[in-house]
């Protein structure tokens, strides 16, 4: 117990790097998520495919890979970055193809027969996503995207790999000197399982607000 | 370039899964592949404990029963515990080859189980029995002595700083105020830099292929690690150059379970015996001597470092 109060500076400062890593990533992620959706549902037959591309890529190359080729093959290219910045950029296009998988599943929950009447009714393309679909969609997919955000917490452990100095960076360190691994790597579990439920509890309380009762 | 960089981070990719094949290039040709013949005979005239020593009940009786020696062990480490990701049951380098040796002491063959990552969890696995002993560049302190018992130390290193060749600035540990130092997850860099240079920030990558990578790419003004595992990336790397002396004295210790002071007499013995007949001695020229300047180090004396 002495190690992690001991330690608890070290700790803390790797907590708060796993939390602005967390939120900027996700925040990150719903927005090129969602451009990504709208881009795989337009009727533009270029930027279906784009999209398609996209979320096949992402989903299917494994993110230790794309972070050990953004930190150490890009500066090869000329592109150098800080270590947080790019691990942050990579988990955000990663957690997007996610996103977007998630959000797809949304929107092809809304029957086809509501965008065929909302064309009947005159709306446009613009008008039939904003107030038919989209309302619909999102609602049922608050559960998804909190599983896809508390898979992005998770994901935030392997940038301890390429230098970032997160929780999980911050407890090797502190069990290098204190020789506790049960206690130190218990205890930081313990703080990702906390982190992972409000988030999942949080979902749960959003997909309650937002239901439609019918 | 694109080419290039895809290869690069292949090899890197698999050193963070733990079973990194660019460690290899750090080892000459010579001594990789005469490696495995010149040991031979070693292993042939390996000593072997009299049954005596096994007491019965021991822990040594209980790994020759099982016929196998469970080792906490990287797979890694160039020179000192490295897998050969085309075969892996080829581990060599200087660790994992008295590791076999004491194998043979302890059961006639040299039979070993590597139990990887060792270095995050190795107090654990020796807690619970997990492995028999652990060989990873395991560096005796009196913490760690508190929850695990250390024999040896059976060799003693020290930490160094490379920089990238075109620097002239940085000239040793002590030019490394201010300064962004990479070193590797998990090794002694780790708390021995914030030590002497607590104005220095530390950027840690999870193997050595990575760290010089990342130091070529000027993510970091200098590296500091183990100075033997400098000295070979340097030989393998016109890119970075070794400055200055070894700053800290590390004395690597076998780890073996707590509170078992037979066993840990037991391996003591063994290491006495392994230096007076030279076996320490062809196993450290076999691999951490190939990139020296060639002369053999005196084994450090056992019991001579606190927490020992």
């Amino acid at each position: 117990m002495n190690a992690l109060v001991e330690n608890l500076p070290a700790l803390l400062a790797g907590l708060g790097t796993t939390l602005f890593v967390l939120v900027t990533s996700a925040v990150g992620a719903l927005v090129l998520g969602t451009l990504v959706v709208v881009a795989r549902v337009s009727p533009v037959p270029v930027l279906r495919a784009a999209a398609f591309g996209y979320v096949q890529v992402l989903v299917n190359v494994p993110l230790l890979a794309l972070l050990l080729l953004a930190v150490f093959a890009l500066p090869d290219a000329g592109l150098i970055a800080p270590l947080v910045t790019t691990a942050i950029i990579v988990l955000t296009v990663y957690e997007a193809a996610y996103v977007a998988e998630a959000l797809r599943s949304g929107i092809n929950t809304v029957p086809k027969g509501q965008v065929e009447a909302a064309r009947a009714l005159g709306f446009t393309l613009s008008q039939t996503l904003r107030l038919v679909v989209v309302p619909q969609a999102a609602r049922a997919v608050v559960q998804p995207l909190g599983n896809v955000l508390i898979a992005l917490l998770m994901n935030t452990a392997l940038t301890a790999t390429v230098g970032v100095v997160e929780l999980t960076s911050a407890t090797n360190k502190v069990n290098l000197v204190q020789a506790e691994p049960i206690t130190i790597f218990g205890a930081a579990g313990l703080v990702y399982m906390a982190l992972a439920l409000v988030i999942g509890l949080g979902a749960g309380r959003i997909e309650k607000k937002v239901a439609i009762r019918r | 370039m694109v080419a290039a960089s895809l290869a690069l981070v292949a090899s890197l990719g698999l050193g963070a899964c733990g079973s990194s094949d660019s460690g290899s290039s750090a080892v000459p040709p010579s001594g990789g592949g005469g490696e495995a013949d010149s040991l031979q005979s070693v292993y042939d005239d390996a000593p072997v404990a009299d049954a005596a020593a096994l007491l019965s009940d021991s822990t040594m009786a209980a790994i020759k029963e099982r016929g196998v020696l469970r080792v906490g062990a990287a797979l890694d480490a160039p020179l000192l515990s490295q897998q050969d990701p085309t075969n892996p049951d080829d581990i060599q380098g200087f660790d994992i080859d008295l590791a076999k040796l004491l194998a043979i002491y302890i059961i006639g063959e040299p039979n070993i189980e590597v139990v990887p990552p060792a270095s995050e969890t190795r107090e654990a696995l020796l807690q619970n029995g997990t492995v028999d002993v652990v060989f990873n560049t395991y560096t005796i302190t009196e913490e760690r002595a508190q929850q695990i018992s250390f024999a040896g130390p059976y060799f003693v290193s020290g930490l160094a700083v490379a920089v990238p060749s075109d620097n002239t600035d940085i000239s040793g540990i002590d030019d490394l105020g201010g300064k962004t130092v990479i070193v590797g997850a998990n090794t002694p860099a780790v708390t021995a830099v914030p030590e002497q240079q607590p104005t220095a920030s530390v950027v840690s990558f999870a193997t050595d292929p990575q760290c010089v990578q990342a130091l070529t790419q000027g993510r970091g003004d200098a590296y500091v690690q183990d100075y033997t595992l400098l000295a070979a990336d340097a030989q393998a790397n016109s890119g970075i150059k070794v400055v200055g002396q070894p700053f800290t004295q590390e004395a690597y210790g076998i780890g073996l379970p707590p509170n078992d002071p037979d066993f840990k007499q037991f391996v003591n013995d063994w290491l006495e015996k392994v230096y007076a007949d030279g076996s320490w001695a062809k196993v450290f020229d076999a691999t951490l001597g190939t990139v020296g300047d060639g002369s053999t180090p005196e084994p450090p004396t056992i019991g001579s470092v606190p927490g020992s």
